[in-house]
């Protein structure tokens, strides 16, 4: 192996720090908090965000996530705790562009600068060839306007830019404040493919986004907030199954057996809905209970099944009350029908 | 303060990029040099300077010319030293100060500072950066454009009017350079301070012009005294180097204090405050 390729396949120790494993390339929040005045932004948060994994950050209007991002790339100091990028402070980091690429505010450019310009200020700002430049350009599809005055873009071009920017160290860890904002479909696919594809090379991937339909199938696991505190840190299968309550859908030829079922259920306590003269909807029972039930009555199903709750169930129910900013206005049911959890 | 990690940690697949070069102070600075020169505003500040300093050197050189034949007037006896720093003075002072505000206020205003500390965290190494490029280049720039109005001012004079020396040339220029390097390090310390471009505007005008303005109206010695301690009138007797109650050694030391003051409580404001 030339010197050269030694040099690129070789992990290197970072002087002053302890001997890299995978393990270390991680975000590790440390009783985190900043109280503005009488306000917690943020309280006690305590977290690792860990790598292979998309992790979506998730919580209510000013649950504090962004603030826990700022502090994450070090633009707002802690009131208390700490927030670490592979064990140290962001602006220990001597090439932070390298290590981590953040995206916070995609409209943090100058309106008279071209886009090249933007991307290669950044890259000689942490010694990263100009090639690269190009080469990220390319990645987020922004070849035909890169000499454009960045002012001139849509929200949807500043976002690519902004991922351009946070691609252009080809960082271990990436930071995404709201990254969907502004794109079309196909934009919105293509950040979901980049950050599982981010995620499936190893990196350390932390999403925050206000879209849960988009969360669900982006990110693994999940880091909810509200009101400042950590809510839920657990993969994305619990969070959606120990929010959802136990619900049955029942189906079967005979009108007359069902009502049977209906009334038996209703008798033991559990709320049934029968939507139609061969579908009954059981709150609160396994799919493992209404089939002894309509075994043991002899009643014929074609039908038995968990009806699965949605993110968004699972997510209303974990952040019920935990929300800062609300509205007066009646919500939306949710799936049960009729007002909303509040 | 904790020591900088070195190179970055690898997840152990192919990297895009090969082994970290630059960065630190360097990179620091060479992103301040392409951020000066990759906004137009630069380019017309510049232009305009040039313009101003011109256009005074030329509209005192016909008044001198016109006044040639009378006694004891002004214009006429303007050196063309004199009158390039009037240029500065008077006129492309505040085309060339505006860069300097702008590389700070406009950071914040546009919100790209938020970029800006993404790339460059360690608060003190950016504007010292910044203030480095920024002063250099409008050394520089001082320092070619006051040839550049003298020989305007020889030039539309016609041979009227004081003489002047070499020496003469290359010390005025070098103090014109001087003046501007120091107020714009000034000004780039007011901005980290006050953040918005009206207000770095105002605080500017207010130190280096209104106080001490105010402080000699009343022509009482102890106050002019008090005022040619500030950073507007040490500038001044830099720049002329015989108006002052000191020499240019002086007013330069005194100049160069009160930038440090200002960069100094502007590296405090940028570590203490969020972004």
């Amino acid at each position: 192996m030339t010197r050269a390729a030694e040099t690129r396949h070789a992990r290197p120790t970072p002087a002053g720090r302890p001997f890299a494993r995978d393990g270390d390339l991680m975000i590790t929040l440390k009783g985190l908090t900043k109280r503005y005045g009488d306000t917690t932004a943020v309280d006690d948060l305590s977290v690792e965000i860990r790598p292979g994994r998309v992790t979506g950050f998730l919580g209510p209007n000013g649950a504090g996530k962004s603030t826990t991002l700022r502090m994450i790339v070090g633009h707002d100091r802690p009131t208390a705790g700490a927030a670490l990028i592979n064990g140290v402070p962001y602006a220990a980091l001597r090439y932070p562009l390298r290590e981590v690429g953040a995206l916070l505010d995609a409209k943090a450019l100058h309106p008279a600068r071209s886009a090249r310009h933007h991307l290669r200020v950044m890259a000689r700002s942490n010694g990263i060839p100009r090639r690269r430049v190009d080469e990220v350009i390319g990645m987020v599809g922004l070849e035909r306007v890169a000499a454009r005055r960045a002012g001139t873009f849509s929200l949807g071009m500043s976002q690519r830019l902004g991922i351009a920017g946070a691609l252009l160290g080809d960082p271990e860890i990436c930071v995404f404040d709201e990254p969907v904002n502004g794109l079309d479909l196909e934009g919105v696919r293509w950040v979901r493919g980049l950050a599982r594809s981010l995620a499936a090379e190893g990196r350390t991937v932390l999403i925050s986004s206000h879209l849960l339909s988009e969360m669900q199938l982006t990110a693994g696991h999940l880091v909810v907030l509200g009101r400042g505190r950590l809510i839920a840190d657990e993969p994305i299968e619990t969070i959606v199954a120990t929010g959802a309550a136990a619900v049955v859908r029942v189906r079967g030829p005979e009108p007359g057996g069902l009502t049977a079922l209906e009334c038996r259920f209703r008798a033991a306590g559990r709320t049934v809905e029968r939507s139609a003269a061969s579908t009954l909807t059981v709150y609160g029972a396994t799919v493992e209970e209404a089939g002894d039930v309509a075994h043991e009555m002899g009643v014929r199903l074609h039908e038995l099944r968990a009806v699965t709750s949605s993110l968004e169930d699972a997510y209303l129910r974990l952040t019920t009350g935990r929300a800062e900013y609300t509205t007066a206005l009646p919500q939306d049911g949710a799936g049960a029908g009729g007002r909303g959890e509040r | 303060m904790t020591a900088e990690t070195g190179t970055p940690a690898r997840g152990g697949r192919q990297p895009a990029l090969g082994p970290p070069v630059g960065g630190g102070l360097a990179g620091a600075l060479g992103a301040e040099w392409l951020k000066l020169w990759t906004v137009r505003s630069t380019w017309l500040c510049l232009l305009a300077a040039v313009a101003l300093q011109t256009a005074y050197s030329v509209i005192v050189g016909v008044a001198g010319r016109s006044q040639g034949e009378g006694a004891a007037a002004d214009a006429a006896n303007m050196t063309p030293p004199e009158t390039a720093v009037g240029g500065t003075l008077y006129m492309s002072q505040f085309a060339l100060v505006a860069p300097a505000v702008l590389s700070i206020a406009g950071e914040y205003a546009t919100g790209s500072v938020g970029t800006t500390l993404l790339c460059v965290p360690v608060r003190g190494r950016m504007l010292a950066a910044k203030s480095l490029v920024v002063s250099l280049v409008l050394f520089a720039v001082g320092a070619a454009l006051a040839p550049l109005g003298m020989l305007m001012a020889v030039v539309t004079m016609g041979g009227e009017g004081a003489r002047t020396g070499s020496g003469d040339v290359i010390a005025h220029a070098l103090a014109i350079g001087a003046y501007l390097a120091l107020v714009s390090v000034l000004v780039i310390g007011l901005g980290a301070v006050m953040r918005s471009t009206a207000g770095t505007l105002t605080a500017a005008v207010v130190v280096l012009l209104v106080v001490p303005v105010g402080l000699m109206l009343p022509k009482a010695d102890a106050l002019v005294g008090v005022a040619n301690l500030l950073p507007g009138p040490a500038g001044l007797h830099l720049m002329y180097g015989t108006t002052g109650p000191y020499g240019r050694g002086v007013a330069l030391a005194l100049l160069a204090a009160w930038a440090g003051l200002a960069h100094a409580a502007g590296h405090l404001a940028l570590r203490r405050r969020d972004v």
